[in-house]
């Protein structure tokens, strides 16, 4: 029994069957990948689920013969994830990631419905005007005037740096596509009149008013506030 | 002859597996003994380690299901698609091969890594080299996904999604010419165990012969997939993006650096427009060599090209590709951007 190649498949399938069942089951492959993406991943996991259905069927037929170190080692490689995943439980990227991939302050786009949907959005609320970042800086980047003087409502987690002047922060978060791999980190810079108290990778929501300087969102605070980290950290 | 080779590699992967076994109960004792094992724990909490590992799962995470679908349809192919269907309806001459080949990724959409089992079911069915590796180079590319993608991410340049479209389309079907020449049996690793191992199934119901493939396939190529994730997750965490700013005014150099990390970062194809469109201090060449080296000569795809052709004709094929795409970045380049 023990010296069947599909026996070890087996047991790598299953271990990634349980792995992504686990995530998806959770709600913790948000970590990971793009929220919509966990239809992808129940599509995989009924693949899986056939394989080691046939697998099961499969050991009884399978002659024995003894595997070889390669084998073994390549087989071992599947696990090395799951293993690394369980020992490690990231929580998601923080400003270590941020600072390594470049923030950026202003974001390109046309996506008409978007637009449509913030200009509705400002105009309904009264107040401070509820914006995420990806929004915030669409809006700066398309229409500036639009921005200009606005009272914002805008979470993220807070980053400094030493380059930074006193008295100012970046509020920061990932905007993804598809994976983590390919985050890419959005920030504000936030002008309080004393110094930034929140320990850095901190979530906050900020209130302030919003300015357009060197062509870039600046939001002078008014309010700041830790929050509690959302369940979708990422924006899409 | 072959047996030999492979009883000495197996004997080199034994030794070495010893010796870093012993070493690492070395250091697992010395650290116990010093009262210094709990201090791993805290190796973990490390934000590189972090960074790593979320990047790590995240390329498996998707990489993996694409991986999965991909070879499910190769085991599709060989038991419902009989070898004469491929081999009468394909073009067999080498450029209607390689032409046809570039665009079938409009039909059959699948990642990159999703179409390495596909491309080689299809070229064991009787599809002719030309049109297989042009599928394999195209389809991540040449596909409504990745069409739109780039659009998107590029509002006010609309063109550089037909640009990337073209290039893609022109290396490919390049590609696809150059090597029809090749046979099978220089492409091919380990031709002869699958023919055996399809034999012994053949008693199966077709379901089951479906998933055997499809688990052989999958097998196969994600050892190497995973190798690759692991390459790629390291460049991420270790290269920072923020020191490219200050190397892209050189047009030249602006191109090789891009085109470098688009392959050590290897994003799919249907995200890696949005990366680009973040470099704003390159210049356009430099952009379309990043979004296309990724999906084509990607290190995830170079470990999975090395694993399922023979070496000598994926180090041909990656070199190809990579020269072949230099140079039309070096005549975007001289053309304006």
């Amino acid at each position: 029994m023990f010296k069947k190649a599909s026996l070890y498949h087996l047991l790598v399938l299953t271990a990634w069957f349980a792995f992504l069942f686990t995530l998806l089951l959770g709600g913790g492959f948000k970590t990971y990948l793009k929220k919509g993406y966990g239809i992808m991943l129940a599509g995989g996991l009924i693949i899986l689920l056939a394989l080691i259905i046939n697998g099961i069927r499969k050991i009884r037929e399978e002659s024995e013969h003894p595997l070889t170190c390669t084998t073994s080692l390549g087989l071992f490689l599947f696990i090395i994830p799951i293993l690394l995943a369980i020992a490690v439980r990231p929580s998601s990227l923080s400003t270590s990631a941020a600072a390594s991939r470049g923030i950026n302050t202003s974001l390109a786009g046309d996506d008409v419905n978007v637009l449509d949907a913030l200009q509705s959005q400002i105009a309904s609320q009264a107040a401070f005007k509820n914006l995420n970042l990806k929004q915030l800086l669409l809006l700066a980047n398309r229409e500036p005037e639009k921005i200009d003087g606005l009272q914002v409502s805008v979470e993220g987690f807070a980053y400094r740096d030493k380059t930074q002047p006193a008295g100012s922060f970046m509020l920061v978060r990932f905007l993804i596509t598809c994976c983590a791999a390919d985050a890419t980190p959005l920030g504000v810079e936030v002008q309080s009149e004393e110094n930034c108290v929140f320990p850095t990778d901190t979530w906050i929501r900020v209130q302030g008013t919003a300015m357009i300087e060197n062509g870039k969102p600046v939001i002078t605070q008014s309010h700041a506030v830790q929050v509690q980290k959302p369940s979708d950290v990422y924006l899409y | 002859m072959q047996q030999k080779k492979k009883s000495n590699s197996e004997q080199i992967v034994q030794r070495w597996l010893i010796i870093g076994g012993v070493l690492l109960a070395v250091v697992l004792l010395n650290m116990s003994a010093s009262g210094e094992l709990p201090q791993i724990l805290v190796l973990f909490k490390n934000p590189r380690v972090q960074v790593f590992t979320i990047v790590l799962v995240a390329i498996l995470l998707e990489g993996l299901t694409f991986l999965l679908l991909g070879s499910c349809l190769s085991g599709i192919i060989e038991v419902f698609v009989p070898q004469e269907f491929l081999e009468k309806r394909f073009p067999r001459s080498r450029i209607p091969a390689a032409l046809t080949g570039s665009v079938m990724g409009l039909c059959f959409p699948v990642c990159s890594c999703g179409n390495i089992p596909l491309t080689r079911r299809l070229m064991k069915k009787g599809v002719p080299v030309a049109g297989a590796i042009s599928y394999l180079l195209a389809a991540p590319l040449i596909n409504p996904i990745t069409i739109i993608s780039t659009i998107l991410a590029f509002p006010a340049s609309k063109v550089i999604s037909l640009e990337r479209t073209g290039m893609a389309f022109l290396i490919a079907s390049i590609c696809g010419i150059m090597f029809s020449r090749y046979d099978r049996s220089l492409i091919m690793q380990d031709a002869s165990s699958e023919k055996d191992s399809c034999h012994h199934h053949d008693s199966s119901s077709k379901i089951s012969r479906i998933l055997h493939h499809a688990e052989d396939d999958f097998f196969l190529t994600g050892r190497y997939f995973v190798l690759g994730a692991i390459t790629a997750s390291l460049f991420q965490t270790c290269i920072p993006r923020t020191v490219l700013g200050s190397l892209s005014q050189n047009s030249i150099l602006s191109i090789l650096l891009l085109g470098g990390l688009g392959m050590l970062f290897s994003l799919c194809s249907f995200a890696d427009a949005f990366v680009a469109s973040t470099f704003t201090t390159f210049p356009a060449a430099a952009k379309l060599v990043f979004m296309t080296a990724g999906p084509m000569i990607g290190i995830t795809l170079i470990f999975l090209y090395l694993g399922t052709f023979r070496r000598k004709f994926a180090g041909r094929l990656i070199f190809t590709v990579a020269g072949i795409l230099f140079l039309f970045a070096l005549i975007r380049s001289f053309l304006g951007g």
